[in-house]
């Protein structure tokens, strides 16, 4: 047996017994030194992280862990596209060749039904899809390899502009690394505007999500609503900004925004609006009958799938993942309680979508009740050098991010959005349902796949 | 516009195509078409065989590029391309030397830019009703002279 295969059979021994204990695979971060690659697999349990590491040579095989923990799919081939290193499935894979009365169909790249270029590639048998395939790269920028060498205002510039979804969150996640490796204090009211921002970004995050569902069903009428209601959250926004992608406000050490608690409480007043028409559409949509019928049946996760997805589909499913609890802004100050629901189908997830905007919309609420007076920046001085991982929420589940600090350079910089979790599970999910309702499926799943591809 | 042109009018059909970016030009975009009612007559098609227009938002890298040029064939004459955003027009942040990404320009003949991250809704819809008028307006014209020189 050669040292690889050794190397192999011990990682995969250490991560059974992890996964054995209850740990999820939450990271794996690789790094190219001398003629090796070194891997580093961050293991997650009730808050607590545990990490094995390995080095393989280059152009060497690992034996792929996703198996053990099939959330790392899409990790592991992001790696493998990256770096000299190929992952071999342990299981023999009995592979089933296409049947001849199957029929072949290619979706994408480019639709008005997807929001962002994916190809899939279907195997149709009576309407009903029996195998598919997602192919991504389309998107594909190289932000994580143009980051290395790039000062701060810089990469926080790129990680802005990563997503229109989830930009400000990725920013944030920097900064929030960032003063952690220089220890730098945040006033408490930067900490307070900096988490309205945040919900604020979910907000236009899970409305366009709500758009893009009312367009999948064809509900023309609550599409205009919705975008009605995008049109009000701009309004709110211009008030302390420029651009309603929030970008340019963060800064380390706080904010370069200075909004009045008058200023505050006018943006409060007009996203507030917004409380009274999602309501009244979500109970719409619960007393129809055609809407549930129709989304109840398509998109359905089991509980043993959905427990190591992140974000709605995970707490469509009953389990209460809180993203908001491991994050360094002030969260603790605010009641709040996630949304839950029992089963998890595109019905379920898309209800769970207008209780997250109504969660996000009285965090607003109560942040602008309690914000106190003061500064919104410190005096950040940036020499420390460092690394470090942090968990921090975004609109659609939880991003990790690992930042690694010289000075004020960043030397390496690695980040997994939700959708790079919850993407290994698409085929599954998809598989099984008609061709017609692939749209529907994929809104309700909230992927975001900029984020994903970087 | 002239009485010929005013006959030839009818409704745009655009194809959006998201290449790589953060897909904040294509939402604004859409925002353009269904949150402001003023607007008639822009449709968005998901077959390029209908479309007038091709609309290309973010930077485009080596994989989308061919995606792209198989969709500019597929669109019959005349036809428009538009550049929306920084990404599409120059690269924004994310184009350097050896980066692997193209502006909207080394792929396609453009016909319309519009700068800026993220482009106003309006500068977008304005953006697509010129470029088709200037188009059609051209192309009109070369079908004129070339039936002209066939009668000579």
């Amino acid at each position: 047996m050669s040292r690889n295969e050794k190397q192999g059979r011990t990682l995969i021994g250490k991560l059974s017994g992890y996964k054995f204990m209850g740990y999820r695979l939450i990271f794996i971060k690789a790094a190219c030194i001398d003629e090796f690659i070194k891997l580093e697999f961050f293991l997650e349990k009730d808050g607590l992280i545990e990490s094995v590491d390995t080095d393989v040579p280059k152009n060497g095989t690992l034996p792929s862990v996703a198996e053990i923990f099939p959330e790392g799919v899409q990790m592991e081939r992001e790696i493998a596209g990256l770096y000299p290193l190929k992952f071999i499935p342990q299981k023999k894979g009995t592979y089933r060749e296409e049947k001849r009365d199957d029929l072949p169909v290619e979706w994408g790249p480019f639709h008005p039904l997807l929001q962002e270029p994916v190809l899939f590639r279907f195997s149709v048998k009576d309407e009903i899809i029996s195998k598919v395939s997602a192919e991504t790269g389309y998107n594909h920028r190289g932000i994580e390899a143009l980051c290395i060498g790039e000062k701060i205002p810089y990469v926080l510039d790129m990680l802005e502009r990563i997503s229109s979804v989830n930009g400000f969150s990725t920013g944030l996640a920097f900064l929030h690394a960032v003063e952690e490796i220089n220890e730098i204090p945040v006033p408490g009211k930067a900490g307070l505007l900096r988490l309205i921002l945040n919900e604020m970004s979910f907000l236009r995050a899970n409305l366009y999500s709500l758009s893009h569902i009312t367009r999948c069903l064809g509900l023309m009428s609550d599409n205009s609503e919705i975008f009605k209601l995008i049109s009000l959250y701009n309004e709110a926004a211009s008030l302390i900004s420029d651009d309603y992608q929030l970008k340019g406000i963060l800064v380390p050490g706080g904010l370069k925004l200075d909004a009045g608690t008058e200023t505050l409480l006018r943006m409060n007043v007009i996203l507030q609006e917004m409380v009274q028409v999602l309501s009244s559409v979500r109970d719409r949509w619960n007393e129809t009958p055609f809407i549930a019928q129709r989304m109840s049946n398509i998109g359905k996760i089991d509980r043993e799938t959905a427990k190591v997805m992140t974000g709605r589909a995970a707490r469509s499913a009953g389990f209460a993942e809180d993203t908001r609890k491991f994050s360094k802004l002030p969260y603790h100050l605010l009641s709040y309680e996630v949304p839950v629901a029992d089963d998890s189908n595109c019905f379920t997830r898309t209800m769970l979508m207008f209780e997250d905007i109504l969660l996000s919309l009285s965090l607003i609420d109560q942040a602008i009740e309690i914000i106190p007076d003061g500064d919104t920046i410190a005096d950040s001085r940036i020499r420390n050098s460092g690394e470090v991982l942090v968990r921090e929420p975004e609109a659609f589940g939880e991003l990790v991010m690992y930042v690694s600090l010289d000075g004020g350079v960043v030397t390496d910089i690695r980040i997994r959005n939700s959708s790079s979790l919850n993407f290994s599970f698409l085929s599954q999910i998809i598989t099984g349902n008609e061709i017609n309702v692939v749209p529907l499926v994929i809104a309700s799943l909230d992927y975001d796949f900029s984020g994903m591809e970087k | 516009m002239k009485w010929v042109s005013k006959i030839r009018t009818r409704s745009i059909s655009v194809f959006v195509v998201h290449a790589g970016g953060c897909r904040d030009c294509a939402l604004q975009f859409s925002m353009a078409l269904t949150g402001n009612s003023e607007v008639k007559g822009i449709t968005v098609t998901g077959n390029p065989k209908h479309a007038d227009c091709l609309l290309i938002c973010g930077c485009i890298n080596d994989k989308s590029r061919k995606k792209i040029l198989e969709i500019y064939e597929k669109i019959p004459y005349p036809k428009a391309v538009i550049a929306v955003g920084a990404c599409a027009c120059s690269g924004s942040l994310f184009r350097r030397e050896n980066s692997g990404l193209h502006t909207a320009e080394e792929v396609l003949p453009v016909n319309s830019w519009i700068r800026g991250c993220t482009p106003g809704q309006i500068e977008i819809i304005e953006a697509i009703i010129r470029a088709i008028q200037n188009v059609r307006e051209s192309d009109y014209k070369t079908v004129k002279a070339g039936v002209n020189n066939e009668q000579e």
